[in-house]
């Protein structure tokens, strides 16, 4: 971490759009499933240059839902880690290339696309795109990186399994690192909107102005009319029979305990999903599951160069079923901290990038934030993630949308 | 000594960072790792579970994170573990 003049600042790549990343991805994306196995040649052909996202768009969606498919092709797009990308289609897509491209092109970025139709065969799609993507590659591989203030970041959080104890040991400490960052005039997101049912009332106070309060109370109120719609009274659930065995009493315990991850600063802005913020520095409230896989493709879409997971933790030795649990969206590295040392796992740091030491006494929750926040602006940097070290499949991203498949 | 955390100096729980067996003292200690208070358990405190840093009257607020997160359902001395046979949601009661 650079300190200077007691600002914080890392190394990221300049995007011709003012944004900045902290890695500088080249990503095939298909427009929807169809497309899957072209990008997964492709990157077979040229190897780990090149970041395909395989996801669950398709054809055959209701309008509204198309427009979620729209919202988060276009962020993951325009996200700043992304340095260059290949779109994808059939021919036939619920979205076109032309107004993903469009969008993401405004960034000033290399865009290129293929339509398989156009091209006429799969074999001279798949020459095609290898063509376009080794020249996207000639152009991003060439950027350097330069020295950034941390008002250029935008980080997000997301939780793991969790205890009684995230609250106020992994939790407290994002809070921390997301005040340090938006003191230097930062962005960061939390979301998980479930998590916030039953307890709204705490959050809506810290909104910055009446307007913001309304939007955050009638996006909550919106997700539990949808739940109730389906039958399920979502304040009768919570906290769960697991929440309670670790020590949670009530539904507004662990709301604020999840709410802990946003900090101490007021809250400036509410979001759809996958939506971006504007650029006003604060906390903003994205809606969002609470299960990582979708929550994590919608914070990509949002603009997000980086994340940081708090869990109870405990759980090394589900690490690999933790990248499916947690997410492993390839553009959006994520900075893992656990509340809890698990003594019968002694490998736990080959996984995790903090380990909690209060339970231990070796340093106090202060400390631990103070330690996180040094992490992420050494990832920020460059330095790799025990997530981007161990994650050797490409991973497949979750869209969340809101209706089934209808045609 | 065996130390609870204590989230806010006005919260009157804290969390217990290792089992608290009966009798035993405990030490609260601030995010900082300001050490606040000492406090005696009058019976087991599970880990990662709440004890109580003062009186609560039954029907008075149950503070942590500076917040109320329930109400007592009964009068709990200071000292006593604070779960859900005595800790009810102040809003679905």
């Amino acid at each position: 971490m650079n300190r200077q003049e007691g600002s914080l600042q890392f190394w990221g790549y300049e995007r011709p759009d003012g944004s900045v990343g902290i890695r500088n991805y080249v990503v095939v994306l298909p427009m929807t499933n169809m497309e899957s196995d072209l990008a997964l040649t492709v990157t077979r052909e040229i190897g780990p240059a090149v970041t395909p996202i395989i996801h669950n768009n398709m054809r055959m969606r209701l309008p509204q839902d198309d427009a979620v498919a729209r919202r988060v092709l276009i962020g993951w797009g325009c996200n700043p880690n992304v340095g260059g990308i290949v779109l994808l289609s059939d021919g036939r897509n619920n979205v076109s290339p032309e107004e993903i491209g469009d969008e993401v092109a405004k960034t000033g970025k290399p865009v290129e696309r293929v339509n398989m139709m156009a091209e006429g065969s799969y074999a001279k799609s798949l020459n095609r795109t290898l063509h376009l993507t080794r020249k996207i590659l000639s152009k991003t591989s060439r950027m350097q990186k330069a020295l950034c203030a941390a008002s250029r970041l935008l980080l997000s959080a997301e939780c793991g399994p969790s205890i009684s104890l995230n609250g106020v040991l992994g939790n407290a400490a994002v809070g921390k690192v997301f005040d340090a960052v938006i003191s230097a005039g930062g962005r960061a997101i939390i979301s998980e909107t479930t998590e916030h049912i039953g307890a709204e009332h705490i959050m809506a106070e810290r909104a910055v102005n009446e307007e913001v309060r309304k939007k955050y109370l009638a996006l909550i109120h919106r997700k539990e009319e949808f739940l109730k719609s389906l039958k399920v009274d979502f304040r009768g659930l919570q906290p769960t029979p697991w929440n309670i065995a670790t020590g949670i009493s009530t539904l507004e315990e662990k709301s604020l305990g999840s709410m802990e991850k946003g900090g101490s600063t007021p809250l400036v802005g509410v979001l759809e999903y996958g939506e971006r913020p504007p650029a006003p520095s604060g906390l903003y409230f994205m809606d969002g599951p609470g299960m990582p896989p979708p929550l994590v493709s919608g914070l990509a879409a949002a603009g997000s160069q980086l994340r940081i997971t708090s869990s109870g933790g405990g759980q090394g030795f589900s690490w690999r079923t933790d990248i499916g649990l947690t997410g492993g969206m390839p553009i959006s590295p994520s900075v893992y901290v656990v509340s809890l040392e698990n003594e019968n796992e002694p490998d736990e740091g080959e996984y995790y990038d903090i380990i909690s030491g209060v339970l231990k006494g070796t340093e106090s929750v202060n400390q631990l934030g103070e330690r996180l926040l040094q992490e992420v602006f050494e990832a920020a940097s460059g330095k790799l993630t025990k997530q981007e070290m161990h994650q050797n499949h490409p991973s497949f991203q979750e869209i969340q949308f809101l209706h089934p498949i209808i045609g | 000594m065996v130390k609870a955390l204590i989230v806010k100096p006005e919260d009157t729980v804290a969390v217990a960072l290792a089992k608290i067996p009966a009798g035993e003292k405990v030490s609260l200690v601030l995010p900082s790792g300001e050490a606040i208070q000492e406090v005696m358990a009058l019976e087991e405190i599970p880990f990662a579970h709440k004890i109580a840093v003062h009186g609560t009257g039954r029907g008075e607020k149950v503070i942590r994170y500076g917040e109320v997160i329930g109400l007592a359902k009964e009068d709990i001395a200071k000292g006593r573990h604070v779960h859900v046979h005595n800790l009810q949601s102040s809003r679905f009661a």
